[in-house]
Order: C-alpha cells, then sequence, then structure tokens
C-alpha cells in the first residue's frame, strides 16, 4: 500500500511516501502564496522521486497550516498529531517533540505508538519562533545560514531580556550600537530563542528522548542553547524537517 | 427557530422596546424589565473603530473595550441606560470611562458584593437592590411596583428552565447550535423567546429522546461571555460535542430559580437569594462553593473526557482560576486546552488547537477501549 | 560628593525593613502572623497584637532586587498567565521556589486577610494563597465608592464586616482585641499619617527637599508599620531631615528648574535610576500620586465607623471624577510643570484612566503628561531605547 503525507506551512510545502511501510521520497518546495499548488507540487515531485503516479496513491492525509487546501486530501489532521507520529517514526525513543517553525512552535508530550498525550503551542508571539531569527538576522546582516554556527562560536552572550521580538530588535540595535561584537549579540539572541521555547515546552512533561523539528532544527546554535536550557540531550533527525510530512503518510495507513 | 443568525447589538436595538443595556453576569435583568425595558446584552464584537483605545488601555480586555468602543462610535444610540455590576477592576474603570464619555447613555452601576457568604453580604445586596430600583424609577419617573416584579420573575424563571432543557440536550446539537440557542435568551424580549423555544422544544424532544447522541468527544467549556461564534464553527468542524459548560453566561447562569411569590418575601430578597446561590463567577467568593470543585463534579457527571478554557486575554479573574482549575484537572488526569481569544480569534490557529486537543482525546477514548 | 546627596533618614528606614522581616521571621514562630492587603484595616491586627506581612511590600521588594523576572517564570512555568499582576506572580513564584526568592522567601502565614479596597486582583491572590497554605483566609469586601461621600448602606456593610473580622482574628488567634489597644494603635496609625503627610507637604516648598523615588523608599513604614511608634519615629527623624534642607535651602534635584507630578506605583527595577536623566535636567517630582494614597485619616473615638469610612475612601478605590479632583489639587498646590504617568500593565485601577486624566490635566490646567508603558516589577515590559527617547523629548518641551 502506497500512502503520502502533504504538510503545508507557511514558508514551505513537504511530502512524504511511503510504500509498505517503508519511506521512499521525500520533498521540500517553497509555498508562495498558492498553497494548493505548492502542495501538489510538493507531492509530484515526491511521486517522481519514486517513480510512481498519483493514481497508485491509496490514501493521502494532509496536515499544516493550509491543510483545507490541498485537493484530493482524503483526510486532514494537525501538524501536533503528525509530528508526533514523524518524530516517533525518526526516534522510536521519542517522548517528547520540539518543533519550532517560521510562525510558531510548539512542544508536544509524546505517548507509546506516538500518539499525543498532551501539547502546548505559542502561535501568537513571533518571539520563540523562526520569525525571531529571521528579524534578527536581517537587523545584523547576516545571512540565515551562517547564523547558528556564529552564535556557538562567540565566547559571551549579550544579554537579551525583552519578550518582545520588536523590543529585542530595539536591545539589539543598542548593543550594536556600544559595540557590542556581532558574535556576542547572535549568540544572545540564539539563547533568547532557546530560552522562550524551553519555558513554553516545560509546560508539558520533558521525557527523553527530546527530538527537535520543524525548519529551525537545523540551526544548530538553537539546538545546542536548547540542550542548556532544558537539562536534556536534543536529538535533531536527519529529516526533522520532513517530520509532519512523514507523520501525515503514516496516519494515512491507519 | 427565530433568527437564523446572530445579530450585533447595533440592529437588535432597533427592533426591541426600550432597549437597554447590560454588561457582567450579575445585572439583576428583572428588576429592569419589570420597569419596561427589554434588557440586552452588549457583546463585543470584532471591530474596533478605535475609540475603545483612545480611552481604555491595550492592557484591558475587549469585552469592556468592545462595548465603550461600540458606544463612542453611536452603534448603541437608542439604549436607554446601560447596566453593569460590579466585578473585575476593568468593569470597574469602564463605570468612570463610560459616565464621562458616554453621557447620553446613562450608567446603573449595582455593587453586587465580592463576597456571597454571611448576613453583611445579604444585608448589602438587599441594599444595592432596593437604591437600584430608586434609580431606576427616577429615570423613569413613576415606580416599579412589586407585582410587575413578580411579573417579570415568572418570566424570567420560565427562560431559565427552558435554557436548561436545551442544555440537557447537548450531547445531541452541534456546539453552534447550542450556543445560538443560548445567545438568543439574551438577544430577544423573554415573552419571544420562551414562545419559540417552547416551540422548539417540542418539536425536537421527542427526536432527541429517542436518539443516541452521536460518538463524538464530549467536552466542557470555561470562560467569561460566550460572545466569538469562531470558537463554536471550530468546535463543530472538529466534531465534537460541548456537554456543559462553566462559562459566566452559561449554564451557571440559568441554573437557578427566583423563588416565587408564595414564599412571603418580598421580590428583591428572592432576587437576592438567587444571585447569592449561583455558582460563583472567578470575581466573587463563597468559601463553600468553590469552582474547581464544581468543574470536576460536572466533567465526572456528564461523562466528559476534556474541557476547554476560552480565556479573554487580560482576564485576570479567569486567568488565576485557570491556573488553580488545570491543577486541579491534571491531579485527576483530565485533559484540557487553554486557548486564549482576544479582539477577534484567529480562526486557523483555534482550528489547529481545538483540532489537536481533539485528535489527541480521541486516541485516548480509542486506547482504552 | 555625591551629585545627588541622598537622604540620611532613608538608609535609617532601610535599616527598619531590613529589621522588619528579620524579626518577623524569628517571631512568627511566637505571635500569630497574618498576610495582609496594603489597603486592609492593620490597626485592629497591630492591637491584638497579630504580626503582619505585606505581600505586596515583598514583591516591590523582588522588583527591586531584580529577582521579580525570575519568580515570574516560576509562577508561569505553573500555569499563571504572563499578564496577571506582577506582584502576585513574583510572590507566587517565591511561594513555589523560596530558595530562589529574596530572604529565602518569607516565614508562613498563619492567616490571610484580604482587602478589596485596592484591586479585584487581591482576591484572587490571596484565593491563590489559601490553596497553597491551606489557612484560614477573611475577605474584606470594600464595595468601590461610586459617589463621594460614600453611600451610608456600603459604610455599614464595611463596619458589620470590621466587626465580623474581629470575631475572626479572636477565633483564630485566640487574643482578644481589647478597646485600650485599639486606641492607642489608631492614636499611632492616625500620628504616623499625618506625618506623612507633613513629609508629603514639603514638596510644595521651593525648591523641593524631597524627589519622588525618596517618597517611594520612605513610604515602606506607613504601609507596613502603620499603627506602630516605629513608624512615627522614623517619619519624625524624615521631617527634622526635611526641615534642616529647607532651612538651607537645599532642594533635592539642585537647580530644581522644572516640577513634575508622578502617577501610578513606581518602577520598582529602576528606582532611581528612572530619575536620573529628570534630575540631571533640573526636573524634580515634587509629588506623586501613589505615595498620597496613604493619607487614611483616623477618628479615634469611632473607631469601626471611622475605619470603616477611612479604608473605604482610598484614593484607588473611590470614582473617577474624585480622583481627578484630587490630582488636580496636587497639581495646582505643588505648582507642577507637567506630569509623568506610568502606565503600569500590573495594575488595572491605576492605569486604566489614565488617558481621560491626561486630557483633563491638559483642558484644566494646560500640563503637558508624558504616559510611559512598563511594569512595576517585571522588568522584561520594559523599553530601555524607547523610554530614554520619549523621556528626552518630553523634557526638551518642557
Amino acid at each position: 500500500m502506497i500512502t503520502a503525507g502533504v504538510d503545508v506551512g507557511a514558508i514551505t510545502a513537504k511530502a512524504a511516501i511511503f510504500d509498505e511501510g517503508e519511506l521512499v521520497a521525500t520533498t521540500v518546495v517553497l509555498a508562495g502564496y498558492d498553497r494548493a499548488a505548492a502542495a501538489l507540487q510538493a507531492l509530484d515531485r515526491a511521486l517522481a522521486q519514486a517513480k510512481l503516479t498519483r493514481g497508485q496513491v491509496s490514501h493521502l492525509v494532509a496536515t499544516g497550516y493550509g491543510r483545507v487546501q490541498v485537493p484530493g486530501a482524503d483526510r486532514t489532521v494537525t501538524e501536533i498529531t503528525c509530528h508526533a507520529r514523524g518524530a516517533r517514526h525518526l526516534c522510536p525513543e521519542v517522548h517528547t517533540v520540539i518543533d519550532i517553525g517560521g510562525q510558531d512552535s510548539k512542544g508536544i508530550a509524546v505517548g507509546e505508538n506516538g500518539r499525543v498525550l498532551d501539547f502546548v503551542m505559542n502561535d501568537k508571539c513571533a518571539a520563540g519562533t523562526g520569525r525571531f531569527l529571521e528579524v534578527m538576522a536581517r537587523a545584523l546582516e547576516v545571512d540565515l545560514v551562517d547564523f547558528g554556527a556564529m552564535a556557538l562560536a562567540a565566547p559571551r552572550r549579550a544579554k537579551i531580556s525583552s519578550t518582545c521580538t520588536v523590543f529585542a530588535e530595539s536591545e539589539v540595535i543598542t548593543h550594536l550600537a556600544t559595540g557590542k561584537p556581532r558574535e556576542e549579540i547572535i549568540a544572545g539572541i540564539h539563547e533568547a530563542i532557546a530560552a522562550r521555547v524551553a519555558t513554553m515546552v516545560g509546560r508539558t512533561c520533558v521525557r527523553d528522548a527530546v527530538v527537535l523539528t520543524g525548519g529551525v532544527a537545523r540551526n544548530l546554535g538553537v539546538a545546542r542553547m536548547l540542550e542548556e536550557k532544558l537539562g536534556h540531550t536534543i536529538v535533531v533527525p536527519e529529516l526533522a524537517q520532513l517530520a509532519g510530512a512523514i507523520g501525515a503518510a503514516l496516519i494515512a495507513g491507519e | 427557530m427565530g433568527a437564523s443568525r446572530i445579530d450585533t447589538t447595533c440592529t437588535l436595538i432597533h427592533n426591541l422596546d426600550a432597549p437597554l443595556g447590560f454588561l457582567t453576569a450579575y445585572v439583576p435583568e428583572e428588576l429592569f424589565h419589570a420597569a419596561g425595558f427589554t434588557p440586552l446584552f452588549i457583546f463585543h464584537t470584532p471591530d474596533d473603530h478605535g475609540h475603545a483605545r483612545a480611552h481604555l488601555p491595550g492592557f484591558t480586555c475587549w469585552i469592556a473595550g468592545s462595548a465603550l468602543d461600540q458606544a463612542m462610535a453611536g452603534e448603541l444610540k437608542g439604549l436607554a441606560g446601560i447596566a453593569l455590576a460590579q466585578t473585575c477592576d476593568t468593569m470597574q474603570g469602564l463605570t468612570d470611562l463610560w459616565r464621562r464619555n458616554v453621557p447620553d447613555i446613562p450608567l446603573f452601576h449595582f455593587g453586587m458584593p465580592l463576597r456571597l457568604d454571611g448576613p453583611a453580604a445579604r444585608a448589602y445586596l438587599l441594599a444595592e437592590l432596593q437604591s437600584l430600583r430608586r434609580r431606576v424609577q427616577a429615570l423613569i419617573g413613576r415606580t416599579i411596583p412589586d407585582d410587575a416584579l413578580w411579573e417579570s420573575i415568572a418570566l424570567y424563571n420560565h427562560t431559565r428552565a427552558l435554557v436548561r432543557r436545551i442544555y440537557a440536550y447537548a450531547a445531541h446539537l452541534a456546539p453552534s447550535e447550542l450556543y445560538k440557542l443560548v445567545r438568543l435568551a439574551f438577544q430577544m424580549p423573554k415573552e419571544t423567546y420562551n414562545r419559540e423555544m417552547e416551540d422548539w422544544v417540542q418539536t425536537t424532544q421527542h427526536r432527541m429522546q429517542e436518539a443516541i447522541p452521536p460518538p463524538a468527544p464530549r467536552l466542557l467549556l470555561i470562560g467569561p461571555a460566550m460572545a466569538d461564534p469562531v470558537l463554536f464553527d471550530v468546535l463543530d468542524q472538529a466534531g465534537a460535542r460541548v456537554v456543559g459548560d462553566v462559562l459566566d453566561l452559561g449554564e451557571r447562569y440559568f441554573a437557578v430559580n427566583v423563588a416565587a411569590d408564595d414564599t412571603g418575601s418580598a421580590p428583591l430578597e428572592t432576587m437576592a437569594d438567587r444571585l447569592l446561590a449561583l455558582l460563583p463567577t472567578p470575581t466573587k467568593h463563597h468559601p463553600q462553593h468553590a469552582r474547581p470543585a464544581h468543574l470536576l463534579s460536572l466533567v465526572q457527571g456528564r461523562h466528559a473526557a476534556g474541557v476547554i478554557f476560552a480565556r479573554q486575554k487580560f482576564c485576570e479573574p479567569h486567568g488565576f482560576d485557570y491556573a488553580h482549575m488545570a491543577h486541579t484537572l491534571n491531579q485527576n488526569n483530565i485533559p484540557h486546552l487553554m486557548v486564549e481569544l482576544e479582539q477577534s480569534s484567529q480562526a486557523g490557529q483555534l482550528r489547529t488547537r481545538v483540532e489537536a486537543f481533539v485528535e489527541m482525546i480521541s486516541q485516548r477514548s480509542s486506547v482504552r477501549t | 560628593m555625591p551629585k545627588y546627596p541622598r537622604l540620611q533618614s532613608l538608609k535609617e528606614i532601610n535599616a527598619v525593613m531590613t529589621r522588619y522581616y528579620v524579626q518577623r521571621k524569628a517571631l512568627a514562630r511566637l505571635k500569630p502572623l497574618a498576610y495582609v492587603t496594603s489597603g486592609a484595616p492593620v490597626e485592629i491586627m497591630e492591637a491584638m497584637g497579630i504580626l503582619t506581612l505585606y505581600p505586596e511590600n515583598y514583591g516591590a521588594l523582588c522588583g527591586a532586587r531584580g529577582s521579580a523576572v525570575g519568580l515570574c517564570q516560576v509562577a508561569e512555568a505553573s500555569g499563571y498567565p504572563s499578564d496577571l499582576c506582577s506582584y502576585a506572580r513574583s510572590h507566587v513564584g517565591a511561594v513555589l521556589q523560596p530558595q530562589q526568592a529574596p530572604l529565602k522567601g518569607m516565614p508562613r502565614p498563619d492567616l490571610l486577610v484580604c482587602c478589596s479596597n485596592i484591586c479585584g486582583t487581591v482576591l484572587k491572590w490571596y484565593e491563590t494563597l489559601a490553596t497553597l497554605y491551606q489557612v484560614p483566609l477573611f475577605i474584606l469586601d470594600v464595595p468601590f465608592q461610586r459617589t463621594t461621600p460614600a453611600e451610608p448602606h456600603v459604610v455599614a456593610y464595611v463596619a458589620d464586616q470590621l466587626h465580623e473580622f474581629v470575631e475572626w482574628l479572636e477565633t483564630h488567634t485566640r487574643r482578644r482585641l481589647k478597646p485600650d489597644k485599639l486606641h492607642s494603635a489608631l492614636a499611632l496609625s492616625h500620628e504616623a499619617v499625618a506625618l506623612w503627610q507633613d513629609i508629603l507637604s514639603f514638596g510644595q516648598r521651593r525648591p523641593s527637599p524631597i524627589n519622588a523615588p525618596d517618597l517611594f523608599v520612605a513610604m515602606a513604614p506607613v504601609v507596613a508599620l502603620r499603627g506602630t511608634r516605629q513608624a512615627v519615629d522614623c517619619y519624625q527623624r524624615l521631617r527634622a531631615e526635611l526641615e534642616e534642607r529647607v532651612a538651607q535651602s537645599v532642594g533635592a534635584v539642585p537647580g530644581e528648574r522644572h516640577r513634575l507630578l508622578w502617577d501610578n506605583i513606581a518602577i520598582w527595577y529602576r528606582l532611581y535610576r528612572f530619575f536620573r536623566p529628570f534630575m540631571d535636567a533640573g526636573a524634580c517630582f515634587v509629588a506623586d500620586t501613589y505615595t498620597n494614597a496613604w493619607t487614611v485619616e483616623m477618628d479615634v473615638e469611632e473607631p469601626f465607623d471611622s475605619l470603616a469610612r477611612a479604608y473605604t475612601g482610598v484614593f484607588i478605590n473611590v470614582d473617577l471624577p474624585t480622583r481627578l479632583h484630587t490630582i488636580v489639587r496636587l497639581a495646582r498646590s505643588f505648582q507642577v510643570d507637567g506630569m509623568v504617568m506610568h502606565a503600569n500593565r500590573s495594575c488595572k485601577p491605576f492605569s486604566i484612566a489614565q488617558s481621560d486624566v491626561r486630557g483633563a490635566l491638559r483642558d484644566e490646567l494646560g500640563l503637558p503628561t508624558l504616559i510611559l508603558e512598563a511594569d512595576m516589577c517585571d522588568a522584561r515590559l520594559y523599553n530601555e531605547g524607547v523610554v530614554r527617547e520619549r523621556v528626552s523629548a518630553f523634557l526638551e518641551m518642557l
């Protein structure tokens, strides 16, 4: 049986295909303004990778922000449920999932079989999401891909105390004006987001293994600082960004 | 059933005789009804004309903000007055700001006591009801006779009985349908509501009594006035059923009747007794009527699978309450979700949270069976 | 020579308050201890020899010592939303994690006394404490004084509850309230309040020998030691020191050029630092609405009636027209050139009508006002950059 999962986020659309319980293809495309088109594009590219056609897919589950716009989806399931399931596939010992996306972040307590026991979300406030890092990278004129590495290289961390992204940006500017080295400010930014996410996740039960998913998972700086704040090792699977789509495809087969 | 959609206060004012607006869950509606007014709750709307925020700070809830905004935008013209009870700091502040900025809609402040226990509180409550009666009489230029009060009491008791029936069928109704029916009680003359609800009950009760409610996840809601239809639409889409609530203007508001004419007490006394007997909202204190215990017994009694807190941002009374309730629910292994509502709800975000919660509790019960 | 010499009496007051906390910790095992709200009729408890502690004062202490943010986070992690009063969040955090708190927290109370005349938050805060500590809670319901003077049935309600309160205290502490003790406590309270009013009036001098931050430090005794001889002694010394400054024409701000009015609770984690740019520009805060709140007058002869009236008529519990009247009177009699209002996220009663008050001062007196959004304890809500900009612009305008 061939099942597919599509995760349509604010910034990217991801697809995953399973064939008889084995992951055979994954893709990531930019979402743009036409989410439906992006979802189909992701799905088609994944199918092409696996040398399959749409007709061969027995079940398609859509998840993510744009899940209701995916044409042809048999079911929609929230990304909380899908990330838990997907993280379980990527790391069978998972008990806590931390998903930091472009627009929101979540902490999910995962039980047996990858089911959700509890979850917390931050979707109101940019601080604690990828947006925070984007805004800061722009303010410092640094490429986002270099951000994490620069953070880890700094010997000290500048203090950023505001909870609000806008306030924090003005703190960063003040630090720059007083001559603080850029690396220290970047380290402070990473510490701030890690602290914010750790506080949120701390409201559920944090148990090993703790798995980081979502777009920000690739930022090693955030991962290492999160470890510090939580006091737990953080597992970052290779396919972290695809946890939602993978979970959706697995749920499609249930 | 009557109106098929929820109307804004502005629209309703034009269709009603002598409308009188009110806020808070402790206004003695019967008193205003007996004076010849149609009490109308001023539900908040997502629209913001910018007036409220020029007076009320941003860190106050939109329930108060919207009322002031609607008034200052001229949308409440036609109201004979507005009544509100002493409840929270924001309502107290609104009393001051309304009097200063909306002088053409007279405001009746009703000093509902904070304590619901003891003879001193009852005596004070009675004195406040008497004071309110005098002030309303001064506005209308005539007395409100006891007979008129008894009639209004009987009418409102009838409404309460009908709403209790609606809640008895809650498991059979889509959440948006349930809350439309309850909300309409605040938006029409009680005479009309009672007539139409009697019809509705007659036609549906056979169907309800014989049917088995669908195997949908059973939820309880808790929070302040339930104005935002977005939450109920989301609950509908998630396939859940609301089997009871601890909303300030929900079940608790209709749970207790005013004692009838034959007890020998004066009508204001019986009204006072009802106000004291209601389950307290978070702004009131009764040492024996604890909200967490009530919530717990409601969960057990209604076989609810989970609780959703619909908290208005910046609401301190419900905020402190939430922390306490959450601990109680955790201790009893009852899943719960908190959604923070603001001026206008982000349907997408609300849907994700509520759906994820419903998915979570569905998996729970399937594991149990 | 420091640029702005500090008042000697303030050092003494700080020492008194440090001893206050230490003493209470020591005596808590010997005498009944009650946590009370700042607007409670503490004279009754003083007369019965019951120790009192003020979680609000403790909250301010947490703010001043920079511990409030960490403690708030403890409370938030336990489920308390971050938009609740920061005194309450800090204190609850200290109860949950005393090791992290100043002085390792306060000693356990035997009783909780909550008087609603300052805000509705205290009800929820004290209900929370009653759950955490499992000790008896007395709620003194003081209704909002929507007309001034208060209506007779309102005063009667409060007076009735005061009698109930005495019975409750007697039951729970097994001590009796003796009339002569109440008489002396009231007399001492009256004396301290009179001295405090006197001290506040020094701000009318030109130059003013006292600045608002000094008053924020000095107010602790009239809040937490009201009804004791200690409070009276502290204020006699402070008044003498102020008289000396006046005799030598010493101003709190040398070269006083602007006289300002402060509104709302202090920004505790910026107690003096906030006022520095003002002082450097020759601006002195000669009056404020916060310290003026402790000017309740007691009639020793009719204790229960006068206590009821006094505690119902506190600044923060009366209607806006009455509050405005007080503010306008302050502005006029202290001859102020402008007002700075702290839009304090944590205190709705104090902050809620600020826009209207600002409008009234502009229309009636032609006075400019600066409104600054911040919080009394939660430093995460304080934006240094924005504050500095607005203050500079305001000072340039004066």
